[in-house]
């Protein structure tokens, strides 16, 4: 065997060896190539779908919002179609109860009080769905302002009281002396502090409930604390405790009644107010209910705007022509008319009425009355078109009589005054 | 078997005995292939049998102290190759540790058509143990890449095994030791 014909040999091999690695690489470049075009081909068809989900996503998103936003306008619409009555049973109630006593016909007083009473608990739950309502469409304002703590603590203290006293609890008050003023929306406060303390009362009986307020987090957040012995609740009741409609469950609500939405305008309150509120509890033991609150929350325009409002009147400078004991009550429905005028004028005051917005308006103009009572409902969920006026035209009255500084009211069925 | 088998174990045949063996042993094996393979290719393992059986014939060496040569050629050959594999390692231990869960799903990733062996790990406080699986019965050759890595991180190991097919090589467990290093 000769070295030339082994090498002769050798060298087929690489090229037969050589051919075929070509062939293979020519193969797997095709391979690559068919592989790319697939991923392309998957990748567009993955966009596409991408873009047809989102596309479906934003239709489903935008009617889901369209259908909360209507929800919430139709329970606002509602709430007020029921406050409209129901504030002239309970205006009514009154008025029946006060003649009763001044003539001393005992015997209708205690029946009146009960229509009284319960038309003013069925006015605190529509006020609660409400005021829920209205924070999840987003139109709950806040109204700032300096507060002094104590008074206002102590006012609540004394509402409360009748509540506590009713299931024979006992009342602890540990109250800080250097809680100061807060600047805070104390209506929000107040209403947290009261829904959290008609609940102790509610579920606790022959109990204690310790209500304490403190400066914490070197003074610049207050810690309002509400504890109780009660019948506490699992963990399973607390999940589920700041959800709206829940309470711990079916017999709690057959037992202690309720709408179980206090909780939840509680916990949107203090979120509102750039605070929190934790809860801890023992089942059987009783709860404590912690709200912590910034001193300040954020200062929004409408808070500048209301505490600028809030000043006191200027008594100089006013025209001749101004009444200050008159109130204009502009409403268009006669039996809000004559409530408030009877209200208003068994509390000393002169008033004047119009039944549009027309009307109401030359008479502001003429008689430059001390306030004016507006019904605060939207033109659209108002029977006349024009009503009701809106309101800048009267702060634009008061303007001109150089009496900035006095208040426009709007009137929500007549006895819900809210500050516009 | 991938191609790149073949062509080292010619490469290492005409470097350590010749050329002339070389072609002698592609003549007498009576391949298939005709003794033309590439490195991407896969071919039958028998033919990689019948060279080597072909080269102990010629060489008058036994086929095992063929394959453990070839071995530790191989790896020698990988690990400027695939150097990767064995700078992310950084020890012969880890290296093995890896060939099943690491080196063979990169192969595979690359050849889907791979026949590859298995190799179960067990690790020990001082030993390794393997258990090598394959019907190609090539422990021989796996044994010679132990040693070729233990080489390339200056390391020295010893290995005994144990065949767990009835002496067929099928199924062989290796006990593998770091050497004590010499004074």
């Amino acid at each position: 065997m000769s070295d030339e014909a082994v090498l002769q040999r050798q060298l087929s091999r690489e090229r037969q060896a050589r051919k075929v690695a070509e062939e293979l690489l020519e193969k797997k470049s095709r391979e690559l190539f068919d592989a790319n075009q697939e991923m392309r081909r998957i990748n567009d068809h993955l966009e596409q779908l991408v873009s047809e989900r989102t596309r479906e996503l934003a239709v489903a998103l935008d009617q889901a919002v369209a259908a909360n936003q209507a929800k919430s306008q139709f329970l606002a619409n509602m709430s007020h179609e029921l406050r409209t009555p129901l504030n002239a049973i309970i205006g009514y109630s009154e008025l029946i109860i006060e003649d009763a006593q001044d003539s001393g016909n005992q015997s209708v007083i205690a029946d009146i009080e009960r229509i009284h009473s319960a038309g003013k608990h069925l006015l605190s739950i529509i006020n609660d769905v409400l005021d829920l309502s209205k924070i999840e469409a987003g139109q709950m304002q806040m109204y700032l302002e300096e507060v002094a703590l104590l008074p206002v603590l102590s006012e609540i203290v004394s509402t409360i009281s009748p509540l506590v006293d009713k299931n024979h609890n006992r009342l602890q008050i540990e109250l800080a002396p250097d809680l100061g003023t807060m600047r805070v929306d104390i209506t929000k406060l107040r209403q947290s502090l009261f829904n959290l303390l008609s609940n102790a009362a509610k579920f606790c009986q022959r109990g204690t409930i310790t209500f304490s307020a403190r400066r914490t987090r070197g003074g610049r957040w207050l810690e309002f604390a509400i504890r109780d012995t009660g019948i506490g609740m699992t963990k399973e009741q607390m999940s589920q405790l700041f959800v709206p409609f829940k309470q711990a469950d079916a017999s709690t609500t057959r037992k202690y009644g309720g709408t179980g939405l206090g909780l939840a305008i509680t916990d949107r309150f203090c979120k509102m107010l750039g605070g929190e509120i934790s809860v801890a509890s023992e089942y059987g033991a009783g709860s404590t209910f912690t709200i912590y609150l910034p001193d300040g929350a954020g200062t929004s325009s409408a808070a500048t705007a209301t505490s600028e409002s809030a000043t006191t009147p200027a008594k100089s400078g006013l025209p001749a022509a101004a009444r200050e004991d008159l109130i204009l009550i502009i409403d268009d429905d006669e039996a809000a008319r004559s409530l408030l005028t009877r209200l208003l004028t068994g509390g000393g005051f002169s008033v004047e009425t119009a039944s549009d917005g027309e009307s109401g308006l030359r008479l502001a103009k003429q008689l430059q009355p001390l306030a004016i009572t507006l019904d605060k409902r939207s033109p659209v969920e108002n029977r006349q078109k024009s009503f009701p006026p809106p309101i800048e035209n009267y702060r634009e009255v008061y303007r001109g009589m150089g009496r900035s500084n006095h208040r426009c009211h709007g009137v929500a069925a007549f006895l819900e005054s809210e500050r516009l | 078997m991938k191609g790149v088998v073949f062509t080292e174990f010619m490469e290492m045949v005409e470097s350590r005995f010749s050329l002339t063996v070389l072609d002698e042993i592609i003549g007498r094996s009576e391949l298939p292939h005709g003794g033309v393979y590439t490195a991407t290719g896969t071919y039958p393992a028998g033919e990689m049998v019948r060279l080597v059986t072909a080269l102990s014939q010629v060489s008058g060496l036994p086929v095992p102290a063929l394959l453990l040569a070839f071995g530790r050629h191989l790896a020698a050959i990988f690990s400027s190759r695939y150097a990767t594999f064995f700078e992310q390692s950084g020890s012969t231990f880890a290296l093995l540790q890896g060939v099943e869960g690491l080196i063979h799903v990169e192969v595979r990733k690359l050849y889907p058509d791979a026949e590859l062996p298995t190799f179960e790990t067990t690790v020990f406080d001082d030993h390794l143990e393997m258990v090598y699986r394959s019907p190609r019965c090539m422990a021989d050759l796996a044994e010679g890449l132990m040693h070729g890595t233990a080489e390339h991180f200056h390391e020295q190991l010893v290995i005994s095994r144990e065949d767990l097919s009835q002496g067929r090589g099928e199924v062989v467990r290796f006990h593998i030791r770091k050497a004590e290093a010499s004074a």
